[in-house]
């Protein structure tokens, strides 16, 4: 050894502090010489041994909890990684039998810190002590009683510890709590933003075809030398092409309040001039229904709104209005000012809004009419965006009865724009979130049921394993006073009981016969009807690291024994009632989650039920135009006509496949069953027949087997399979192929064309909805968007099956869908 | 359509609400060189209505053939195409159902009533032409399956 170099084991060992160094596992590594003295123990009778097995806890002292106290400051220098100072502990200490055995009285004052190693990881921890016995015992001996002190020192210390790991354990439930509460929120708003852009995209893919459709009917009824006849067929095609727009740009609109887009542009415009405009929209409509409609309002009324928006409102109120009113009847608009606001009155003759419903007519997709001969006028959102749109201007829309017993509708507007209108914008967009949130809130709010005031028939059931049948009966009867209690006196009993009827809490002791609590609970959370039940676990004293385990193994709480009546009957009512917030907040979620569906399969529908009907009007009449006038046309026009029925047929195909998409999300359906896929092969050839002649195309197919489906769905698939060939097909007549292959207990059925094929790179993307992978119109008649592929996928999925494609680009494409074998019938 | 038919004239009566669908039917029953007549009603109530005066009074004039659309003001194609059926006076007379709708429930449902026909209204011109020549052979006098 050097000069220069000190002794430290020498230095360590004889210094005046009392030391112990720990390694991580707890294990003692070395000690000073004073604290051998200290604790009356010798070096070699401790070194090499674990700290709790040389220091255990005073078995006559039944309020020991040096051991609990000392791990749990350990384990917080293990994860913490910084000193630890404890409370004063009362820490017995082991008397050596010369000395004559059993514990000695002694209280301390540790601080445990950590060593770290030159690898930056956790080396030692020295656990130094200071032996406050003395001074306890002095201020013992200076009081009068010793509780006192007990009270003063000892017990204030160890009162702390327990708030602190309450507080601790606290602290990691209200985090639990929140992640769980932002999952939650956050698969609510995917499913919101999917939405929006669901309708965003139906409502884009349908306007195309109709801008298409009514620039050239404009054209020719702008052009001077049309015939009257003609132009009044002209007119039809245009008012229904119009009014098929006004649909998808109701759509629209909702889309883009559902993404909180819109906003006022505010201009100064003569309401009055607007408003009759508007109306004027209707009037051949109304002498169509043999309805007057009036307009009384000033000459001018000069105001400041978004002139587009509030011309949205009087269209909007007016069709409604028309909607209703019977033949013969009268729509009468009228307009006046009054103090600063504007009122706008839209009433009818029709049959009235009854009082009850006058509420719910500006929700979306309210439809007045119900019952067996309910019509579909329109996609029931005319009135959820009157009301949107004027609470963006921050009017007010009511209903109410007009004089003649119709109903009578609302508005007031401010005649100005709010000071600093600019600034305000952002604030509107966000009002409108906030309300349609309040609304989905409300709505779910509705739906929960009322909640119970726990009477004892109703009470929470409790279920309470304890093999015991002393401490059973006892855990019984202290919880019985507010819970109906039931009991099982093992592991695999409980189960039973729980999985018979779940109950909304179970207390388990930690030991049981047949299996521990441990392992009851693990069994507990693999049956999804008791995943997210409350446990509560009995334990007994000094189980520290087990409870730690437990809780991390899903346990929710736990108890020691021996416990106080009030405190059992505490947490257990604590458990229940936040499990059924929980599950409360959960149902809300839920019930959110399916209107949101249920709002898109509506607006689906609607957009293609709806829709189809006025454009077989634009495709008809626009056909008996151009043959009738055939002689009179020049190349020009004939090509205009052609565009028009190109795209009224190109956007029908398309609203088909829609309304399949949504109708197919009801899903409330036959299940599968042995289906033929000859038979629904040839219902597809059948349907598509004229398209197959015109183009030349040739199918042939092997034998097919029958697979487990429904016959619908492949006739389905088949057309669309086949439908995508013709459309996407080479120069030549294009040549279909369809076969079939057992693998295994599934058949394989491939529909292959000689068409240019796919890139594989959008393999899996023409499967997608709206998924488009040629230019709009590049092919003779359109590519329109994909929905019969998705539906296709659809379709085969329901049924348990897989839907693929396999191409190589210039050398066709083979459209596989596999789908379980039917199993033969058996011979007679 | 070329074939000249032989068939006399021809009544239909047409529940139809849509008054550009008459027209156009009207138009193709034209084109087809048919003589006939077309009575068009475009409310479910007012359809009903006439259907049971029809049923009531034995002998009165009825029609050939009968086109009911489903969607109508107060009630249902579905409706009017039952009350024709159970009437023992209108039952024999040819009901088809003339929709937009190609749903399969609706076929099934216009099937369990009785419908002669389900005829899906067209979207095009040769369509069109094909409904004249299904209402021709639906109203032809003589055998007609049971």
């Amino acid at each position: 050894m050097s000069a220069g170099e000190p002794d430290f084991r020498a230095l360590f060992e004889s210094g005046p502090g009392l030391h112990l160094v720990l390694s991580p596992d707890l294990t003692i590594v070395a000690v000073s010489e004073a604290y051998l003295a200290a604790t009356m123990t010798e070096r070699a009778a401790i070194l090499g041994r674990h700290l709790f097995q040389v220091f255990p806890d005073n078995p006559d002292d039944p309020d020991a909890s040096g051991v609990r106290n000392l791990s749990a400051s350990l384990r917080r220098v293990v994860r913490d990684g910084k000193p630890d100072t404890m409370a004063v502990q009362k820490y017995d200490i082991r008397r050596p039998a010369a000395e004559g055995g059993g514990f000695e009285e002694r209280y301390w004052s540790p601080v445990n810190s950590p060593v770290f190693g030159a690898d930056g990881r956790l080396a030692y921890i020295v656990h130094r002590v200071e032996d406050v016995t003395d001074y306890v015992r002095q201020q013992l001996a200076d009081s009068r009683t010793t509780e006192r002190l007990q009270s003063e020192v000892f017990l204030r210390a160890r009162e702390l510890q327990v708030a602190n790991e309450r507080l601790r354990a606290a602290n990691e439930e209200l985090e639990r709590h929140a992640r769980e509460r932002t999952e939650l929120f956050e698969r609510l708003s995917s499913l919101d933003r999917l939405k929006t852009r669901f309708f965003a995209n139906v409502s884009h893919e349908l306007r195309t075809p109709l801008t298409l459709i009514l620039g050239p009917v404009t054209t020719l009824l702008a052009s001077a030398d049309v015939a009257p006849e003609v132009r009044a067929s002209l007119a039809v095609i245009e008012r229904n092409a119009r009014l098929l727009l006004a649909h998808v740009n109701d759509l629209l609109d909702v889309a883009r309040l559902d993404a909180g887009k819109l906003e006022l542009a505010y201009a100064a415009v003569d309401l009055a001039a607007l408003l009759r405009r508007a109306v004027s929209c209707f009037e051949l409509l109304a002498r169509e229904k043999a309805i007057a409609l009036e307009v009384h309002a000033p000459a001018a009324l000069a105001v400041e709104v978004d002139a587009d928006k509030v011309q949205r409102i009087a269209i909007n109120l007016v069709s409604n209005a028309l909607k209703f009113t019977p033949a013969g009847g009268r729509v009468r608009c009228e307009l006046a000012s009054e103090g600063g606001r504007c009122v706008l009155l839209v009433s009818d003759t029709g049959p009235g809004i009854p009082e009850a419903l006058r509420a719910s007519v500006f929700e979306r997709f309210f439809q007045g009419q119900l019952g067996a001969a309910r019509r579909f006028e329109g996609t029931g959102l005319g009135l959820s965006i009157v009301k949107e749109f004027v609470a963006l201007h921050r009017g007010t829309v009511s209903v109410e009865e007009s004089p003649g017993g119709g109903a009578c509708l609302r508005v007031e507007l401010p005649l100005a724009a709010p000071p600093g209108t600019p600034v305000a914008r952002g604030a509107t967009v966000q009002e409108h979130a906030g309300r349609t949130e309040a609304e989905a809130l409300r709505a779910a709010l509705r739906a929960t049921a009322s909640p119970r005031n726990g009477p004892a028939p109703d009470a929470p059931r409790v279920l309470v394993v304890e093999d015991n049948p002393e401490m059973c009966a006892f855990v019984a009867d202290t919880l019985a006073e507010r819970f109906r209690v039931v009991t099982a006196s093992g592991a695999r009993a409980a189960l039973e009981l729980a999985l018979a009827a779940p109950p909304e809490l179970i207390v388990t002791d930690l030991m049981l016969p047949d299996l521990s609590g441990g392992a009851l609970v693990a069994e507990l959370r693999r049956h999804p009807v008791l995943r997210e039940t409350p446990v509560m676990m009995l334990t007994a004293s000094g189980d520290e690291d087990v409870r730690v385990e437990l809780l991390r193994g899903g346990v929710n709480d736990w108890l020691t024994k021996p416990f106080v009546p009030r405190e059992l009957v505490a947490r257990a009512e604590t458990l229940i009632r936040e499990r059924r917030s929980s599950r409360a907040a959960l149902l809300r979620s839920n019930q959110a989650l399916r209107r949101s569906n249920e709002d898109l399969r509506r607006v689906a529908f609607a957009a293609s039920h709806d829709l189809q009907e006025p454009l077989r009007m634009v495709s008809l009449f626009a056909e008996l135009l151009q043959d009738s006038l055939r002689e009179h046309l020049d190349a020009e026009s004939v090509r205009h006509f052609e565009l028009v029925v190109d795209s009224a047929l190109q956007m029908s195909r398309q609203l088909a496949a829609l309304l399949a998409y949504a109708q197919l999300s009801a899903g409330d359906e036959d299940p599968p069953g042995r289906a033929a896929c000859d038979r629904a092969l040839d219902a597809a050839v059948a349907e598509l027949e004229p398209s197959l002649r015109e183009c030349g195309a040739r199918i042939t197919c092997d034998e097919l087997p029958a697979v487990m489906g429904r016959e619908d769905s492949l006739v389905q698939v088949f057309r669309q399979l086949l439908a995508n060939a013709l459309r996407f097909r080479g120069a030549a007549a294009p040549l279909v192929h369809v076969s079939a292959e057992r693998r295994g207990a599934e058949w394989i059925v491939s529909v292959r064309d000689d068409g240019p094929g796919i890139d594989p790179a959008y393999h899996e993307r023409v499967f997608g909805l709206f998924t488009r992978l040629h230019p709009r119109g590049s092919s003779g008649n359109g590519s329109g968007p994909g929905i019969g592929l998705a539906l296709c996928k659809k379709l085969v999925e329901r049924d348990g099956g897989r839907i693929w494609v396999e191409s190589v680009p210039g050398q066709g494409a083979t459209f596989r869908f596999a789908l379980p074998a039917a199993e033969p019938v058996a011979a007679a | 359509m070329t074939q000249a038919i032989e068939i006399g004239f021809l009544r239909i009566l047409l529940v139809e609400d849509n008054p550009s669908d008459a027209f156009l039917l009207r138009t193709a029953l034209g084109k087809a060189g048919l003589a006939f007549e077309l009575t068009v009603i475009d409310d479910g109530a007012l359809a009903l209505a006439e259907v049971q005066r029809m049923g009531a009074r034995a002998g009165a004039s009825l029609p050939d053939v009968i086109l009911l659309d489903l969607n109508l003001p107060k009630h249902s194609g579905l409706e009017i195409l039952e009350t024709i059926k159970q009437s023992p006076a209108l039952a024999r007379i040819p009901a088809a159902i003339y929709t937009s709708s190609d749903s399969a429930d609706d076929r099934r449902a216009a099937e369990r009533l009785g419908a002669d026909r389900y005829i899906v209204k067209p979207n095009r011109l040769a369509g069109l032409a094909g409904v004249a020549a299904i209402v021709v052979e639906l109203g032809r006098p003589g055998p007609r399956a049971s």
